[in-house]
C-alpha cells in the first residue's frame, strides 16, 4: 500500500524545522500551492496567507530560524485519497529560549499528485501569544 | 459517492445550528455530548468546555442572542469511521450593532451511534478577540513592548 502524501510531507517538513534541511520539503510542495495559517501575522510573520512554493519555502525558512520542534502527538487523523486533516498537538522551544511552548495545530490539506497544493491551518492563536509573551494578555478596560 | 450517514448528521447540524434551530443542533447530539472550544474564556465566557445538552443548549443560546444572523459555508470536510473534521466559514452580524463577525472554525467531531459525542472547536482565537472587543490588540501589544 503506498504511504499517504501527509506522512512523506510531514516527515520532510519535521526535517526542514529541525535541521534546516529543505531539499526534500521542496519536492512535497506543488508550484502553486495556496497555503494559510490564520493568525496575527504582525506578532509571528510565519503566519498569514502565501501563494506559491518559494514562499511557502520562504515560511519553513522562518519557522526554521524561530523555533524547534520536540514532541508531536497527533490526536486525529483523516485521510482522504488526496485529503488530509489532523489535528496534532506540538512541543516547541523558541530558538533563542529553552521556554516551552505547547500549541495544537488544525489543518487541512489537499495534494495534488502527492504533492501538497492547499494548505488551512488553524491554531488556539490568543493562547500561543500568551505564551510566547510567558504573561496573559492584560484586558482590564478593554474586555 | 453516497454521503454517509455520519456526515448526513454533521451536515444537518450545522445547517440547525446556523440557522438558529437549536433543538434541531441538539437533536443530532447524544445526551451526554462533550464539547470544548479552544479559546480565551475570560473574553467568551460562553465558550469553553461544556458537557451535556442543557450546558450546551445554554451555551448556543447566549450565542444565538449575541449574534442576530449567521450563515457559513463549509470549504473542506473529511471523514474517517466515526471522526469528522470540518473547516467552516461563519459570518455572525452582532445583535448590538450590526457589524459582521468572520470567523474560520475547525470542527473536530467524534460520533457515536450515528450521533454526535464530542467536538472539538479551533479558531483563530486572537482574532476573534480582536473582533468580538473591537479592539486591535496586536498594536497595543507591540506598544507596550516597545515602551
Amino acid at each position: 500500500m503506498t504511504e499517504h502524501s501527509l506522512w512523506r510531507f510531514s516527515r520532510a517538513l519535521h526535517r526542514a524545522i529541525n535541521e534546516r534541511q529543505f531539499d526534500e520539503l521542496k519536492d512535497h510542495i506543488d508550484d502553486n500551492i495556496d497555503w494559510a495559517i490564520y493568525g496575527p501575522i504582525d506578532m509571528f510573520p510565519f503566519l498569514g496567507a502565501r501563494r506559491g512554493k518559494e514562499a511557502v519555502l520562504e515560511v519553513c525558512r522562518t519557522l526554521s530560524d524561530n523555533i524547534k520542534i520536540h514532541r508531536s502527538d497527533r490526536e486525529s487523523i483523516m485521510l482522504g485519497d488526496e485529503t488530509a486533516s489532523s489535528l496534532i498537538k506540538y512541543t516547541l522551544t523558541g530558538r533563542d529560549s529553552s521556554k516551552p511552548i505547547s500549541v495544537r495545530f488544525a489543518h487541512f490539506a489537499q495534494f495534488k499528485d502527492g504533492r501538497l497544493a492547499s494548505l488551512r491551518g488553524l491554531i488556539d492563536t490568543f493562547d500561543l501569544v500568551e505564551q510566547a509573551l510567558g504573561r496573559p494578555i492584560e484586558l482590564r478596560g478593554i474586555a | 459517492m453516497a454521503m454517509t450517514a455520519n456526515r448526513r448528521c454533521v451536515e444537518q447540524f450545522l445547517s440547525a445550528f446556523y440557522s438558529g434551530d437549536i433543538e434541531g443542533a441538539l437533536a443530532c447530539c447524544e445526551d451526554e455530548i462533550d464539547f470544548l472550544a479552544y479559546a480565551p474564556i475570560d473574553i467568551l465566557p460562553h465558550l469553553g468546555h461544556r458537557r451535556g445538552k442543557a450546558s450546551i443548549r445554554e451555551m448556543w443560546e447566549t450565542i444565538h442572542r449575541r449574534y442576530a444572523h449567521m450563515r457559513y459555508d463549509l470549504p473542506f470536510i473529511a471523514e474517517d469511521g466515526d471522526n469528522i473534521a470540518a473547516m467552516i466559514r461563519v459570518y455572525f452580524r452582532k445583535s448590538d450593532s450590526d457589524r459582521i463577525v468572520q470567523i474560520d472554525l475547525a470542527d473536530f467531531y467524534r460520533l457515536r451511534n450515528g450521533r454526535i459525542a464530542q467536538i472539538r472547536q479551533f479558531m483563530d482565537s486572537f482574532d476573534v478577540a480582536q473582533q468580538v472587543l473591537e479592539r486591535d490588540i496586536a498594536s497595543m501589544l507591540l506598544q507596550n513592548r516597545s515602551k
